[in-house]
């Protein structure tokens, strides 16, 4: 919700209080009122909180996922900084969906597309396995690790939420309209 | 709805990438290439659980057994493997046998029966024979034979292991139970190019 439709709801809500001016007129309530109003999400918007959650899930996720990685590669490749633009991107969409719901959506999309590169380029290097068959490591430890493990799971949960999240808003952008 | 929409179709998308990554069973480990001479699996299925035998014997007559308990629904299972050394006459005899050999053999399949039995004989590492209980057909007297007689022979501990299966025990099948675990292993088993990297 923009600050300027929360003035105008304010004000809507003003003219038609049954109250009266007394209470109203006070500066600090109509303090409290304002910051209500700006992050309070109107009834209809309750469903921005589960996609605000996911896209932080997701942000978080690729964050974690590439704290794990980066050791491994000093410089990174022009994927990895695209995949961690996209948990920024996750980040400020966890935000925006209060504020400016279509845009933040558009950038949800837009921060699966550009995880997108890297899963692709990690599944392609990783052939003829894949994140799932390290799960299916056998005893006792021989050429899997258990760093190795961690990172696929990571993986695998990071693309799971940020395509969950993606998803989420491709179809709350498709509603929007 | 928009969101619980979004959530069934990002689901979807995972289990697509989830059936099509871990289905058929294999794991991320490179295999020795020293093949074996004969390996037979015996499978018994009992409701939900498997206990799976595999005999694997060396041209150099040394044979190795491993016994493997599963569940369906069980992410982890443990097996034991023990060696012994096979008389080279009972080797040399099975294999005469086995060469002789002239079956129309189907197609290996997992047990899906509630109750159920199979064995499955693979010669040289490259000519797979099925018979179970499913398609109604028993195996040749000279595999239970030797496969009675290597359990029979005293064997030292090689040690225990455990198997994973992301697929809580559904893609593990008896092509991987008889150790062939990599998609190249395994297309050369089949005859099949489809894994083929």
């Amino acid at each position: 919700m923009s600050a300027a439709s929360a003035m105008d709801e304010l004000g809507a809500s003003r003219r038609s209080s049954p109250s009266g001016p007394s209470a109203r007129n006070c500066p600090e309530f109509v303090g409290v009122e304002l910051i209500m109003a700006l992050w309070w999400p109107r009834r209809a918007d309750l469903s921005i909180i589960p996609n605000a959650v996911l896209f932080i899930a997701a942000a978080i996720s690729v964050a974690v996922l590439f704290s794990a990685s980066l050791p491994f590669t000093l410089v990174p490749r022009l994927s990895e900084l695209a995949a961690m633009a996209g948990s920024l991107a996750f980040a400020s969409a966890a935000v925006l969906v209060f504020f400016r719901s279509r845009i933040a959506y558009g950038i949800a999309i837009a921060a699966g597309l550009l995880f997108l590169p890297w899963v692709v380029e990690t599944e392609v290097a990783l052939r003829p396995w894949n994140p799932w068959t390290f799960l299916n490591y056998s005893g006792p430890a021989r050429d899997v690790t258990g760093t190795q493990l961690t990172f696929m799971v990571r993986m695998i949960v990071s693309v799971a939420l940020i395509t969950i999240a993606a998803c989420c808003g491709l179809f709350a952008l498709i509603r929007w309209k | 709805m928009s969101n619980w929409a979004g959530i069934a179709v990002g689901l979807l998308i995972v289990a697509v990438w989830f059936v099509r990554s871990a289905w058929p069973y294999q794991t991320a480990e490179i295999r020795d290439s020293s093949a074996a001479k004969f390996r037979i699996l015996h499978v018994q299925k009992h409701g939900l659980q498997f206990d799976e035998t595999l005999v694997t014997a060396a041209r150099d007559t040394r044979a190795w057994t491993s016994r493997t308990r599963s569940h369906l629904f069980q992410y982890q299972f443990a097996h034991a493997i023990r060696q012994s050394i096979i008389p080279r006459e009972d080797l040399t005899a099975f294999l005469r046998s086995a060469n002789a050999w002239r079956l129309q053999i189907p197609a290996a399949h997992s047990l899906w029966s509630w109750n159920a039995e199979g064995w499955y004989v693979v010669l040289d590492d490259q000519r797979l024979l099925t018979f179970t209980t499913e398609s109604r057909s028993a195996p040749p007297p000279p595999v239970t034979k030797i496969f009675n007689e290597i359990e029979a022979l005293p064997s030292d501990p090689v040690g225990s292991f455990f198997l994973r299966d992301i697929c809580f025990g559904f893609c593990y099948d008896p092509i991987a139970a008889l150790g062939f675990t990599d998609l190249r292993g395994r297309d050369k088993l089949l005859g099949s190019k489809r894994y083929a990297h």
